[in-house]
């Protein structure tokens, strides 16, 4: 069990009234658990569940879960116990099963859809609605994470509640207005979680699933997409023939024609399946296939993805300066880097000197004003060596455009390069000073030994200085180059010989 | 390999840990186990879990005998209840099917399984495959296969069960279930670039978009997330790497030693490994972390000396089982990878070798025993570094030479 000291848990459950408690919670939940299993049959056991008007009409009147089964009772159930334990993803089914009938049964007036088989409801349907009830969802999810943030199934239902509510109305403006500013507290939620946990990899998930919707649903503000950029929207004129739950899922298909090429680096895939959308029958893409309210909608406008963006890219700066070792805050910025760069050229085509020469002078305000400070403050933390290895490798990559190496481009480079070498000598030459002073605190256990990190991120810097000069014949800067990388092996070596292994293989492929 | 793995110091409880594995599910069977009751809907991996781990230390016959597989046994009883008797498990696994859509639930109530989910229905092959009942007559493979084929998504992901969560890891159960049925086909890489057609029906999924798709969820540090542009995690590197092992892919995988280096680098001072920068060790990512080295042929970029004594020192000396970390209190999950771990670093055969005990070898991709995985004639795919020869266990697979 995570966490759990075993000497305190034998303890505690040795404790009679312990027991007791605990026993009786559990034959609770074992009575629930199977009172809603027996309920969900009774209620759909025959014929198929849609119809089934005339169960509903009498269960209404019941109010205990040993009365006649019906969706309301169901879902207090669910409740109830999900609030507990919101682990088990059958619960959260039996849930979505009935918010679906509930709507899908709704009466026809509050619908897009003529579905004729609605006779027979009961009048006293004031509680029901053609829309899901989003923040009934919101509150429980949310109440049901404070319980476990890592509960993969409250997490999904909470996804999956947005894009059904996302697909489940035709007043367009409004409904769009009120969209945005639920996404936007979505955002916030995901500020909240991330300061209880900052590496709940769960939450960083959420909140990609969240921009992406931002993404994809439309520009509301007409004046805003009629202001510039109208080339965007012009190119996207034509109604999408493809269903609306197409772009709600999560992924960032909007930033995607941002890219010139198949960038996969900056891909955010769907979180939630489209086919499921269809299968369980998203309002908007019901029978007669009207969605309306989707066609109607205009893409944001280059502006707008951009705000977003650099929003998210604000957010993961914020982060990193709270505390270096997050790196879930790294991971994210290395995702959104190219689209930053992206938004930065705009306007050169991709892969032109210019963009090349974009790109290193990205990578170096990334080392300046980020790297250079983490480095110094921890620098036995391997999560910003990881960050600065992805930025070398990004930006060695950039300096390949369409005609070979520019030069101005590679020089550039090369002196960013030059730069890092005299940095991270300067931080292994403090630190050693440092730990002959004796100066050692309490260390993470994942630190490993003092300076192995500057070490191997000087051999990454010098071996991507010795590959730019692979073609040259070896002069006097070239041999010194090799000598150094061949130094920082051998002292990694020394310090990590656990990974020694590791170290023999990149030094034999040295004088290669 | 060339690091000599140092001898772990301090003792293994094989009879503390075989009893603790075989009395769980009755104590988790008690109507007032709260542990039971909050971890009902996963009873059928809890399952898998326990006899994976007891089936390492025993053989098929005692195993059988000892949790009552294909013959009901005598209950472990509390005290109160002398002569309960258990049903087989393989036939609560079949009750835990859901017909209605072709899965496998995570328990059932009474006649009332459970809805059908992946991550459950490859639990519940994996207890049939160890339970020698791949064969058994109730197992309605075609129906299975199709419920599989169902998940797939357009873009080749794959969703959990109908209600569309989409994760890696259903990648890597959807072709593990379509291994074990004997239904999996392989990608054309010779050919076009598609699934290859084995007589003229269409593929019952597209092996060749999964194995893309799996290939866009890798990141920078070359490890992958849960979805395209989601952070690595150790969990999600084994079930991608094992994913493109068993659709023979690892060619795909360019600069494979990147990744096992991230890998190597989750080794925290403890000895044990940890699943992301930064994190503290567990005992869980030595299966995680050691099956994904395994297959990546790197094993030995770890000091397997010191994972070894972690995992020993993570042992419940009272009671039996295995926990995260030293000192907590163990349950089946960690057991489980806690064995598999020694077993993964060759060191459950020396303490077997010692104790005069012929421990059972697990394999790193299936997470089956190697002689399961050998009987059942499954083939995956590891790589061979520079052709130093891959370790006795994995020469049931193919081999990928770099």
């Amino acid at each position: 069990m995570h966490g759990q000291k075993r000497a305190e848990y034998k303890a505690r459950l040795l404790h009679p009234d312990t027991r007791a408690k605990l026993g009786s919670k559990a034959q609770q939940w074992n009575h629930l658990s199977e009172e809603l299993l027996k309920q969900r049959r009774r209620l759909f056991s025959s014929p198929p569940p849609l119809s089934d008007i005339d169960t509903r009409g009498k269960a209404n009147e019941g109010n205990a879960a040993a009365a006649a089964p019906s969706p309301e009772v169901l879902l207090a159930l669910t409740e109830k116990m999900l609030s507990v334990n919101p682990d088990p993803s059958h619960l959260w089914n039996i849930r979505r099963e009935m918010l679906v009938y509930l709507i899908q049964t709704a009466p026809p007036s509050a619908m897009n859809t003529t579905d004729d088989d609605q006779e027979g409801v009961d009048n006293d349907s004031s509680a029901k609605s053609s829309i899901l009830d989003i923040e009934v969802e919101l509150k429980l999810t949310a109440h049901c994470l404070q319980r476990n943030p890592k509960s993969y199934s409250a997490w999904f239902h909470r996804k999956w509640a947005l894009v059904y509510f996302m697909n489940g109305s035709t007043s367009q403006q409004e409904h769009w207005t009120n969209m945005k500013s639920i996404l936007q507290s979505e955002l916030e939620l995901c500020v909240q979680f991330l300061q209880l946990d900052e590496r709940n990899f769960h939450c960083w998930n959420f909140r990609r699933f969240v921009v992406g919707l931002l993404g994809s649903s439309g520009g509301s503000d007409v004046t805003t997409t009629s202001e510039n950029d109208g080339e965007v929207n012009n190119d996207d004129d034509e109604p999408t023939t493809t269903s609306a739950v197409d772009n709600f899922s999560g992924s960032w298909s909007a930033w995607m024609h941002q890219i010139e090429e198949e960038d996969k680096e900056v891909w955010m895939g769907p979180q939630i399946s489209q086919n499921a959308c269809r299968a369980v029958g998203m309002s908007t893409g019901s029978k007669d296939g009207s969605s309306d309210a989707i066609k109607s909608t205009t893409p944001l406008s280059k502006r707008e993805l951009e705000k977003i963006i650099m929003n998210e890219w604000d957010f993961s700066t914020a982060k990193i300066q709270d505390n270096f070792s997050n790196g879930s805050a790294f991971h994210y910025r290395s995702k959104l880097l190219p689209l930053v760069l992206e938004f930065r050229s705009s306007g050169d085509s991709a892969s032109s000197p210019s963009e090349a020469y974009e790109a290193i002078s990205l990578a170096r305000d990334e080392w300046d004003a980020i790297l250079l400070d983490a480095i110094f403050t921890e620098p036995d933390d391997q999560t910003i060596w990881f960050y600065h290895r992805f930025i070398v490798t990004w930006a060695r990559r950039n300096t390949v455009v369409v005609d070979g190496a520019d030069a101005e481009v590679t020089e550039e480079f090369e002196g960013l390069l030059y730069d890092m070498v005299d940095s991270i000598q300067e931080l292994i030459d403090v630190e050693k000073e440092d730990s002959f002073e004796g100066n050692t605190q309490d260390r993470h256990e994942s630190k490993g030994a003092k300076c192995k990190w500057a070490y191997l991120g000087m051999h990454l810097v010098l071996s991507t200085l010795l590959e730019f000069k692979s073609n040259e014949v070896d002069d006097e800067d070239k041999i010194e180059l090799r000598e150094r990388t061949k130094e920082c092996l051998d002292e990694l070596m020394r310090i990590d010989p656990d990974r020694r292994e590791r170290y023999q293989i990149l030094e034999s492929k040295l004088y290669r | 390999m060339t690091s000599e793995t140092a001898a772990p110091v301090g003792p293994f409880y094989d009879a503390l840990h075989a009893n603790y594995i075989v009395t769980l599910g009755d104590k988790l069977d008690s109507p007032t186990s709260y542990e039971g009751a909050v971890t009902e809907h996963l009873r059928v991996s809890g399952v898998y879990w326990s006899l994976a781990a007891l089936a390492l230390l025993r053989t098929e016959g005692e195993v059988d005998d000892l949790m009552g597989l294909t013959k009901p046994i005598q209950a472990a009883t509390d005290g109160t209840d002398e002569n309960k008797i258990r049903s087989a498990i393989v036939d609560w696994v079949f009750q835990c099917y859901d017909a209605r859509v072709g899965g496998f639930g995570g328990n059932c109530s009474g006649e009332n399984p459970h809805d059908a989910h992946l991550l459950y229905t490859l639990s519940a092959l994996q207890v049939l495959a160890i339970s020698n009942s791949l064969d058994d007559e109730r197992l309605d493979k075609d129906a299975i296969a199709n419920y599989v084929s169902s998940l797939q998504n357009e873009d080749g992901s794959f969703s959990g069960d109908e209600w569309g969560e989409i994760d890696t890891r259903f990648t890597y159960i959807a072709f593990s279930c379509l291994a074990l049925l004997g239904k999996l086909p392989l990608p054309d890489w010779n050919n076009s670039n598609s699934t290859q057609v084995v007589s003229e029906e269409k593929p019952i999924i597209d092996t060749y978009k999964a194995v893309k798709y799996i290939m866009s969820c890798r990141n920078f540090d070359g490890g992958f997330g849960c979805v395209p542009g989601a952070e690595s995690h150790a969990g999600q590197v084994f079930t991608c790497v094992g994913a493109l092992s068993i659709a023979q892919s690892l060619h795909l995988l360019e600069d494979a030693d990147l990744l096992s280096w991230w890998l190597a680098e989750r080794q925290c001072d403890s000895g044990g490994l940890n699943g992301r920068p930064e994190k503290q060790a567990d005992v869980c990512y030595s299966w995680w972390i050691l099956s994904a080295l395994s297959i990546l042929g790197r094993v030995d970029w770890i000091n397997t000396g010191k994972l070894g004594q972690f995992i020993l020192n993570c042992q419940d000396d009272e009671d039996g089982g295995i926990a995260d970390r030293p000192m907590d209190m163990p349950d089946v999950y960690h057991t489980f990878f806690g064995l598999c771990g020694l077993s993964l670093i060759g060191q459950l055969e020396k303490i077997g070798n010692k104790e005069g005990q012929n421990y059972r070898q697990i394999d790193p991709v299936f997470a089956l025993p190697t002689d399961v995985v050998s009987r059942l004639g499954l083939k995956a795919q590891v790589i061979r570094n520079g052709g130093v020869d891959v370790e006795k266990r994995l020469q049931l697979h193919s081999i990928l030479d770099i």
